[in-house]
């Protein structure tokens, strides 16, 4: 007891020794402050001290920056804030509340969007003769894993990972896009890879996740090259955008040149070896008008040389265009590309247009949609002769369940080569 | 009854009535020349459309956290948007290849105000009693916040 009251004590005394040389030290201060010609000197020393611990945070927000990938380092020779506060500023991607789904590995951000679906496998991967499986076949969709990572001022690297299956039921990884992007200003865009082809505007605005598709399946105008699509949805090489500056008209600019399609392979899509020297041209030029946001009418051309086995070698031309509007509550889409094969040293010309007209209106978080494809490929065609007309109405719903999920049910039918199927389909499609 | 019209009146007047202190002034670095922004190009900025400000200076939004009525407001009055809506878009620019950065988030008005002023490709927006000279308020259409037919207003 002794003891404990002796520590209790030496406590106390300690205490007030601190407590009496910090009142001490205070009226000194003041003392100080009140005498005339001294008083900037402590106002000086503590602005200075506040400097040098502006600059400490300073370099350990551009350290953080440097690690999280951020691109808002402040400069050392930036003037001091006015008003000294905590740090104030954060990445919104390193706020929890706003993008939980983002995962960052260092300065990399990955995405991944998926899909299931109950009903007959739909229109974008029917087969050549029509559409096969059972009608109550549930079906695992895409496994897209995606990364759009900045990794330097002017640099970022664009990737996106397909795990995909189709009527073999298979599943095959492919790299879908695969870009790295120089951006010099709002004007010149340069990117290397894999990318979308600028024909159009559906697979450039929706690429393959079905999470931001309104209706269950792409148009057959833009299904996959493997999956008997007839347009050069994707291709390797290199593309470059921009704006043009046209005040509210909002023209912007695309020109590519890549390896194009290969009419002799098993894998149409160029992925490693160009099977001749002749490179695919596409060039486009869209406007989306600063008056009416989410308007955009825009034309591509696409031409190419294609060597067949089969049949002699052809030009091909892609001329496309589209205009389209996706508002608040207003989505309307309409698109037609006509692609013609020209035989090389003849007058032979074959002629095949495919297109959709696509229609929905927000509901609040459900969407009704209506849609109708078209596709008719000409029957002399030594390439799509085979696939004939393809064409029919598809009507459906969407509801956004929460931010990373939706729902949707669709009826449609599809004309192939003059017999009529329908179909009922029902799709979950989420981000994470 | 005299007294439910009364009241009924009264209501009409004082519920849709936007007060000019709910306008929200656009704000930026005193080193950015741009002396008056459309409501367009507004809306570019926020939505990451526009990357860059003439001279090549790179755009850094500043927004409130998401749920604080400044920044319900900006969304809905510039963008039209809500929060879910914007955040699809945001998720959706970027798989589609476009802007990567994201907006900033600042923990308060004066949080805003500190970071357009130290960073010098900044925008942000503070209701006008929390204007000081260390950053430059920037009309909209024409229009200073506070005067008739603003249209950058905070969410009630």
């Amino acid at each position: 007891m002794l003891i404990e009251i002796g520590v209790i004590s030496r406590y106390a005394v300690a205490s007030l020794v601190a407590a009496t040389v910090g009142c001490a030290l205070a009226l000194a201060q003041t003392a100080d402050a009140d005498a005339p010609g001294d008083k900037d000197v402590p106002v000086k020393a503590l602005l200075k001290r506040i400097e040098e611990l502006e600059a400490s945070q300073r370099l350990m927000q551009q350290k953080i920056d440097q690690l999280t990938g951020a691109s808002t380092s402040q400069s050392p020779v930036q003037p001091r804030p006015p008003v000294t506060a905590a740090p104030v500023v954060e990445q919104a991607a390193d706020s929890a509340s706003d993008e939980e789904h983002v995962t960052t590995l260092g300065p990399l951000k990955l995405q991944a969007f998926g899909d299931f679906e109950f009903g007959r496998p739909w229109f974008e991967q029917s087969l050549p003769g029509g559409l096969a499986g059972t009608t109550n076949s549930f079906t695992v969709g895409d496994f897209d894993l995606f990364t759009n990572t900045r990794i330097s001022d002017h640099l970022n690297v664009l990737g996106e990972l397909l795990v995909t299956s189709d009527f073999t039921n298979e599943t095959s990884i492919e790299i879908d896009r695969m870009l790295l992007t120089y951006t010099a200003n709002d004007y010149f865009q340069i990117s290397f890879g894999k990318y979308n082809t600028a024909i159009g505007y559906y697979t450039n605005a929706f690429h393959r996740a079905h999470f931001f598709q309104t209706a269950i399946s792409r148009p057959i105008m833009f299904a996959d090259e493997d999956d008997g699509g007839i347009l050069p949805v994707h291709n390797i090489g290199i593309t470059a955008t921009g704006k043009i500056p046209s005040g509210a008209l909002g023209l912007h600019w695309v020109a590519e040149v890549a390896n194009g399609r290969s009419e002799t392979a098993a894998e149409p899509i160029q992925n490693f070896t160009d099977e001749n020297n002749r490179k695919a041209l596409n060039f486009a030029l869209y406007s989306r008008p600063a008056w009416l946001p989410g308007f955009q009418v825009g034309a591509s051309f696409y031409v190419d040389k294609i060597y067949p086995f089969t049949a002699p070698a052809m030009r091909e031309t892609i001329p496309s265009a589209h205009i389209v509007y996706v508002g608040g509550k207003l989505e309307w889409l309409n698109e037609m590309a006509v692609l013609t094969h020209s035989v090389l040293d003849s007058s032979r010309v074959y002629h095949t247009v495919t297109s959709y007209s696509q229609v929905s209106w927000g509901f609040g978080r459900t969407r009704p949609y209506f849609r109708y494809d078209y596709q008719n490929a000409a029957a002399s065609d030594p390439i799509l002769g085979s696939l004939g007309r393809d064409n029919g109405p598809s009507a459906g719903v969407e509801r956004r369940l929460s931010r990373f999920l939706v729902i949707k049910g669709q009826y449609g039918w599809l004309t192939v080569a003059r017999q009529t199927t329908g179909a009922l389909d029902g799709q979950l499609a989420f981000a994470f | 009854m005299t007294k439910l019209l009364c009241i009924l009146w009264a209501c009409a007047l004082l519920g849709p009535v936007a007060s000019a202190a709910d306008d929200l002034a656009v704000v930026v670095n005193k080193s950015n020349a741009v002396e008056n922004l459309t409501k367009a190009e507004l809306r570019k900025i926020i939505l990451g459309d526009q990357a860059a400000w003439t001279g090549g200076k790179k755009v850094t939004v500043v927004l409130r956290a998401a749920g604080q009525p400044d920044r319900a407001g900006v969304l809905k009055s510039v963008c039209g948007m809500g929060e879910d809506e914007f955040a699809q878009h945001q998720m959706q620019a970027s798989f589609n290849g476009g802007n990567t950065s994201a907006p900033k988030v600042a923990a308060s008005d004066e949080a805003v105000r500190t970071a357009v002023a130290s960073t010098p490709g900044a925008i942000g927006f503070l209701r006008t009693a929390d204007l000081d000279d260390s950053v430059r308020a920037v009309p909209v259409d024409g229009l200073a916040a506070g005067q008739d037919g603003y249209k950058v207003k905070s969410a009630k």
